[in-house]
């Protein structure tokens, strides 16, 4: 008995943070699909409808805003993360072997600190907002006229983007720039020896050899724009109309605005298995490694 | 060549320059703004000359409920954070100390823990804190943000782990002491320093979270994150008073991250670049 007691105390170590999560997220999983297969407003009863909600959201009426919502997430997720590794990459080459990189790092950390709806209020009421934003006012300088922003169907997507890249292209830099830093020299100095082009080293000699970094940095960022959250509700509610509804805001108002927890049921099994692909994938790329 | 490549280190410096205000800026105005009259801020073109108020300040933590928000902000991510690293330590150690049959099991459940939308797990357990009367309840928000932040940890403590040398316990246990004694007297003195980025950013992202405070807490555990995301829903703001708690939402988390700045690009780093 102490013998199996001793063999096994590593369980005793992590079975507490085990179970913890275990409740914490198996549990709303089995909740999500069984609730997914009723009707139910809150306040009323559940009644039973089998795979209605599912057939609603991919065909029926919820297809359209489902679909759309779709459209919005993918627009917003790759290109927020697309701008996010471009620029910030080109800002770590950029604050590459510099002696002033404690400041400057410390600069680039203040936007991911801060409360997202902070970041959100920020933007939404103090630059973009159309009757005493500050960008109105600096574009004005260049002859531009005065543009509605967040409150415009075409312009709220974009906007939303430029915080979003605002707020997480420093967490790209951080990590890239340290990724460079821990680069093997021989490489390059044999390159540079070889008589190759700055550009032909970054691309034939650093990018390749980032790649792990580069990679899991991808996945992380596109998980967490999955996420977005904060600064779409405190800047534009997901609208205007649906304009910036990602499915995370499509489901948070479902469930916490319509009260239709059915449906939000079956959207909340649908993120789930986003994430479960996500692990997927990522799974795949630590394999590679 | 010598004045080419001079050239480009002048462009490249002005890019760079323009980059760190384009970062710098948002939260430059927002503290600019902060100490004008709320009539000024609405005013179009804005006035950059104008005698500094600290009435924002003052009416922000004084003529209104923001002071409790802070507080709850404050119990939250404490209570968040402490929770966390009591889970996570021994967790932790337990899961990559040791080779067992699930553990593979055991890692990939903690990655996919680490990709679930919060808004998911947010829906069931609202209506279980619904029917069990704990909405409204520091308690609901710290359990609910320890689940979200706890897979990040155990993943963050474990590659340091894999740092510390195994022979240190041996060592000890030989000499007499238990597991647990080992675990206890040796292993969490070594990782203590690798500890406190891992605090930190558990302590920023739960005092930053908005979802689980905004679903769960009412009028006593309102957090700052919900304060300021119902002030934007009033007709009239005060947005003299809404930019001072803006303010006072990020000044903490700020001094937080530059006093211990080489630390938490650690704790962001670690995730990525441990493997």
């Amino acid at each position: 008995m102490i013998k199996v007691l001793k063999k096994s105390s590593h369980i005793i170590f992590f079975l507490p943070a085990l179970i913890f999560l275990f409740v914490g997220i198996a549990y709303p999983i089995v909740w999500s699909i069984n609730n997914s297969f009723y009707q139910w407003i809150i306040g009323g009863n559940p009644i039973f409808v089998g795979l209605k909600n599912y057939y609603d959201i991919f065909f029926g009426i919820l297809s359209k805003d489902f679909w759309y919502s779709v459209y919005i997430t993918v627009i917003l997720t790759l290109l927020t993360v697309a701008l996010q590794l471009t620029i910030g990459m080109g800002i770590a080459l950029l604050i590459y072997d510099r002696t002033q990189n404690k400041i400057i790092r410390s600069i680039f950390l203040l936007p991911m600190v801060i409360p997202p709806v902070v970041s959100g209020t920020i933007w939404g009421n103090f630059i973009y907002n159309p009757s005493y934003g500050i960008l109105n006012y600096v574009l004005s300088f260049f002859g531009v006229a005065p543009q509605l922003w967040t409150y415009s169907s075409q312009q709220a997507l974009p906007s939303v983007i430029v915080i979003l890249v605002w707020q997480w292209t420093p967490f790209v830099v951080l990590l890239l720039s340290a990724g460079l830093e821990s680069l093997p020299k021989a490489p390059m100095e044999a390159a540079v020896i070889d008589g190759a082009s700055s550009w032909q080293i970054f691309w034939y000699v650093k990018v390749p050899l980032l790649k792990p970094v580069i990679l899991a940095v991808t996945v992380l960022r596109l998980m967490d724009t999955l996420r977005a959250f904060d600064i779409i509700i405190s800047t534009t509610l997901g609208g205007p109309g649906r304009a910036t509804e990602i499915l995370n805001i499509m489901t948070y108002l479902t469930a916490f605005v319509h009260f239709n927890m059915g449906v939000a049921s079956a959207l909340g099994t649908i993120l789930f298995t986003i994430s479960l692909a996500a692990v997927i994938i990522m799974l795949y790329i630590l394999r590679e490694r | 060549m010598p004045y080419s490549r001079k050239i480009s280190k002048i462009l490249k410096d002005l890019v760079l320059i323009m980059v760190l205000i384009f970062t710098l800026f948002p939260i430059l105005w927002t503290v600019t703004l902060s100490f004008k009259q709320s009539r000024d801020i609405v005013k179009y073109p804005p006035s950059f000359l104008f005698t500094p108020t600290f009435d924002n300040y003052v009416n922000a933590l004084y003529n209104s409920p923001f002071l409790s928000y802070f507080i709850n902000s404050g119990i939250i991510a404490l209570g968040s954070t402490f929770l966390v690293l009591l889970l996570a330590i021994p967790a932790a150690y337990g899961i990559y100390r040791f080779n067992f049959k699930l553990k593979s099991f055991v890692t990939v459940f903690i990655l996919f823990s680490r990709m679930v939308l919060p808004v998911a797990v947010a829906i069931p357990f609202f209506v279980v804190f619904k029917e069990l009367n704990l909405l409204n309840t520091h308690i609901s928000i710290i359990l609910m943000e320890t689940i979200m932040l706890l897979p990040l940890a155990i993943w963050l403590i474990g590659g340091y782990l894999v740092m510390v040398p195994k022979e240190f316990e041996e060592a000890a246990m030989i000499d007499g002491t238990t597991r647990f004694g080992a675990f206890l007297r040796i292993v969490i003195p070594i990782l203590i320093t690798s500890l406190i980025p891992i605090s930190i950013l558990t302590f920023i992202f739960s005092w930053n979270d908005l979802l689980f405070p905004l679903i769960l807490s009412g009028p006593q555990t309102k957090t700052l994150t919900v304060g300021i995301l119902n002030y934007i829903g009033y007709e009239s703001v005060d947005w003299g008073a809404l930019c001072a708690t803006v303010m006072i939402a990020s000044v903490p988390i700020i001094i937080l991250a530059v006093i211990v700045q080489k630390q938490l690009i650690k704790g962001f780093s670690a995730e990525v670049l441990k493997g």
